[in-house]
């Protein structure tokens, strides 16, 4: 498998401050990278900046490369035409990433309209189709309701529909199930599991929940103030993993192995963000 | 990255304005009600800096005097709607939903009655227009207005959880609208201000042109505006001088409502 | 530990048969839909219970009745033994400066122009809570307090709420939550906005208070391996009832609904997925009978 994503030295920038510090990451065909960091670690930045949606006031370095194309300082047509074709995004807030005024079924035909110029009769089988493959009961009625009608885990469906309509080859997920219940949660990552394998589709997944992410990847990034301090197969990080910030993370993710009435262990126990910096 | 300073800039300008009012209190370079049909239609010059009107009074001096009237008119209906407008904009927004939905209903129907028909009742009422009508005027029908913006905005407020935190100590009504409300709304009633400012000295400009407001005698820039209009065609300054006046009045409160907005907020001045 | 016994004394708080329907305006004309449906439910002094549940199972609305943030469409609700429900603000003096909450997101449960120090105060002003004698006097000397208790630096008084992060933030609202020293907390999924790597810090933080102060703890959340943490008892909420309630241990370890099997079930744990365990990503059932994902925000 060829690497499909290669993202070597990326710095980014915003007024004097510096949000990363020079990273590389490899994604390869069809393989699952997941990134995990705090708020404010750069993993969204990393995900905005390959997406090409950083503000105007970012200062970008580095290469970023999908599928042999550099993107960096890629124009925002060029970014366009890939965008929902080659590479898509599923965001935190469906609410926020879908248009409250437009119903949904036209959302998800407009992705597939602009990149494959698909008759309107055409597109509008094939987004009933996406929609029930997404789990997404009575398709029709969704089709032709607004967002608002529908529940949190219902839109974050039809975002990934949206999303995986057109098979891309790369899809950026970030903290995609972060404002929903548990159950819902539960849900929504095992559709994304599936759909994920069934279109082939290769996926950056960003959370600050190891949990979340090891339901999903088979690699895993950890990012801290914006470099990342280990990567591996989540099996090896898991396992043993190298740097105390990492096994703070691991041990905080276990709330469910700790006695109730005896302390839950926290990062600074492991770590106190100085000692071992890379 | 430097940012401009709308702050800067707004008060500038707006001090500029106030400069001239208070100038004018003191000194003018002539009697700016002193007509002379001899010297009518001058153009600029050393006696006469910004010309001459077609009843041959000094321009310069009338704006001077102008702006004390400008800015008189604006400050205070300004403040009468404000002081009016946002409390009651405020009750609504912290009453329940039905009782605030009444209230402002009320607030609607003074809305659709436009400051001119209210100058001209007041005027009749009163024998005549003058200036005090022309301000009380500007102010109430510029209620509904900072009412509106008072109650979407305390609403919001209110449907916070610090609302809530504060509600379940027990802090009361009052205190939660001045702890909490008020200073979460003011950037909004900020920018109404500015707007309704610039709006004011417009609307007084207007009713003095429709001869409503302030009296012939008394030289504000909308009488000016009126006055030279005749000579739209062949002096085309004569109009221009007050226009520009009232613009750079209006743009500076807007410039001003805009930076104190920013300057007020604490997430945006540590930035700055 | 004695200390655990609950207290045989009058009961905390007390709803009885508590509903509560919203009017809300939809396509077609008013709808009404019930977020409270024939709520039972007794907390006992020194309890510290868990209320769990899925989104719109009515538990954040349940807490807001007891707190009387919100009147009840029918039932009684008791704080120590009174009425509260439709009671007027100065009947409700008792609740008002007993009990206080702890919100999910302090974003909005810290208004952003207030600093640090006047935000944890504002309950000490109150002027309920400074007919009670045991509301600390010296505001500053209280504040520099539990500024402690809560870890942060003496010096956050004098700082804006967006200065922090969103851990901080939820310590600065607990902060504010202890000043008045209450008997009773409530916590509406406190720790569900936070960063799994920070919501150890504020659980630990929650459970230490608990047990120093002996409060009274009713604590919101949808994940039971969280609740189970700071709780004894545990109620769990679906569709506006109490579905099952008891000591949070036997729940936990064999819950008697399907319906809370599975919100044990979602909890996401660490796991290597493999090639055959694909197939089996989490044991949680497609949907749960009735089962649309969530109703509609």
């Amino acid at each position: 498998m060829g690497a499909l994503l290669r993202i070597r030295d990326l710095r980014i920038g915003f007024g004097r401050a510096e949000a990363l510090h020079g990273i590389d990451l490899t994604v390869g065909e069809g393989a699952r990278v997941g990134i995990i960091g705090e708020s404010g670690s750069g993993k969204s930045v990393t995900a905005l900046a390959t997406m090409g949606l950083l503000p105007d006031t970012a200062r970008v370095s580095g290469s970023i490369e999908l599928g042999g194309r550099q993107l960096v300082g890629l124009s925002d047509t060029g970014f366009a035409r890939l965008r929902g074709d080659v590479v898509s995004m599923i965001f935190q807030e469906p609410m926020t990433a879908l248009d409250p005024t437009m119903r949904v079924g036209r959302q998800v035909a407009e992705v597939l309209r602009l990149h494959q110029g698909a008759p309107a009769g055409r597109a509008r089988e094939r987004v009933i189709e996406m929609l029930s493959q997404v789990g997404l009961p009575d398709p029709e009625r969704i089709s032709m309701s607004f967002p608002h009608q529908l529940s949190g885990g219902q839109r974050q469906r039809a975002l990934i529909a949206m999303a995986l309509i057109n098979q891309p080859e790369l899809v950026i997920c970030d903290e995609p199930t972060t404002a929903l219940d548990v159950t819902v949660q539960a849900r929504v990552l095992r559709l994304l599991d599936e759909q994920l394998d069934a279109a082939g589709a290769a996926c950056l997944f960003i959370s600050h929940d190891l949990a979340v992410v090891s339901q999903v990847c088979d690699e895993v990034l950890v990012m801290y103030r914006g470099t990342i301090v280990e990567s591996g197969p989540i099996a090896q990080v898991l396992e043993n993993p190298q740097h105390p910030y990492t096994a703070g993370l691991i041990a905080t993710a276990r709330i469910d192995q700790i006695e109730p009435g005896r302390p839950l262990p926290v990062i600074e126990n492991f770590w106190d963000g100085k000692e071992g910096r890379p | 990255m430097r940012r401009s300073h709308p702050l800067v800039v707004g008060a500038v300008l707006v001090g500029l304005i106030c400069i001239l009012a208070v100038v004018s209190f003191f000194w003018t370079p002539h009697d700016p009600g002193l007509v002379d049909a001899s010297i009518a239609l001058q153009p600029p010059s050393r006696t006469y800096p910004l010309g001459t009107d077609g009843f041959g009074q000094d321009i310069f001096s009338r704006i001077l005097v102008g702006a004390r009237i400008c800015m008189l008119v604006g400050v205070m209906a300004v403040t009468i709607g404000a002081l009016l407008g946002v409390p009651i904009g405020i009750l609504a927004g912290m009453s329940r939903r039905h009782v605030g939905r009444r209230i402002m209903r009320w607030a609607d129907i003074f809305y659709a009655f436009p400051a001119l028909l209210l100058a001209i009742l007041l005027a009749a009422a009163n024998g005549t227009g003058s200036t005090m009508t022309a301000m009380i005027a500007i102010g109430i029908s510029s209620i509904p207005a900072f009412a509106r913006v008072a109650n979407t905005a305390s609403r919001s407020v209110m449907s916070r959880d610090f609302v809530a935190a504060a509600r379940s100590s027990g802090i009361g009504w009052t205190a939660i609208a001045w702890r909490h409300v008020l200073p979460n709304i003011l950037p909004v009633v900020l920018v109404q201000v500015s707007s309704a400012l610039g709006r004011a000295i417009l609307a007084e400009a207007a009713l003095s042109y429709l001869g409503v407001g302030t009296q012939p005698t008394t030289p504000t820039w909308g009488r000016m505006l009126y006055d030279a209009q005749k000579f739209v065609y062949d002096h085309p300054a004569q109009i221009a001088v007050p226009a520009v006046f009232i613009a750079i009045t209006v743009l500076g409160f807007n410039l001003l409502g805009d930076g104190l907005r920013e300057a007020l907020d604490p997430r945006l001045r540590q930035e700055a | 530990m004695t200390d655990d016994e609950p207290d045989p004394g009058v009961p905390v708080f007390e709803a009885r048969g508590v509903s509560r329907t919203f009017r809300r305006s939809g396509t077609r004309g008013r709808v009404l839909t019930t977020a409270l449906d024939g709520v039972d439910l007794t907390v006992r002094p020194g309890q510290r219970l868990g209320i769990v549940g899925e989104s719109g199972s009515g538990k954040s609305t349940l807490i807001r009745v007891l707190d009387a943030l919100l009147p009840p469409s029918s039932g009684e609700v008791l704080f120590r033994g009174r009425r509260i429900d439709n009671a007027s603000s100065r009947q409700l003096g008792d609740l008002r400066s007993s009990v206080q909450m702890v919100f999910q997101d302090p974003r909005s449960s810290l208004d952003p122009r207030m600093t640090v120090g006047d935000i944890i105060t504002e309950p000490l002003r109150s002027p309920l809570l400074r007919s009670r004698p045991d509301v600390p006097r010296n505001h500053g000397e209280r504040l520099a307090e539990v500024l402690e208790q809560v870890e942060l630096e003496a010096d956050a008084a004098g700082h804006y709420p967006h200065e922090f992060s969103g851990g901080e933030r939820q310590r600065i609202a607990i902060a504010r939550a202890i000043a008045p020293r209450p008997d009773v907390l409530i916590a509406d999924e406190a720790v569900s906005a936070l960063d799994v790597s920070v919501r150890a810090h504020v659980l630990n933080l929650f459970a230490d208070l608990v047990r120093s102060d002996r409060l009274t703890l009713i604590f919101v959340s949808h994940d039971l391996a969280v609740v189970r943490h700071v709780c004894d008892h545990v109620a769990v909420m679906r569709s506006g009832r109490i579905v099952e309630s008891g000591p949070i241990e036997q729940i936990y370890a064999s819950p008697a609904r399907e319906y809370t099997r599975n919100l044990l079930a979602s909890v996401p744990k660490l796991r290597v997925r493999t090639a055959s365990s694909r197939r089996t990503a989490t044991e949680v059932p497609d949907e749960m009978p009735p089962g649309p994902d969530d109703p509609p925000a």
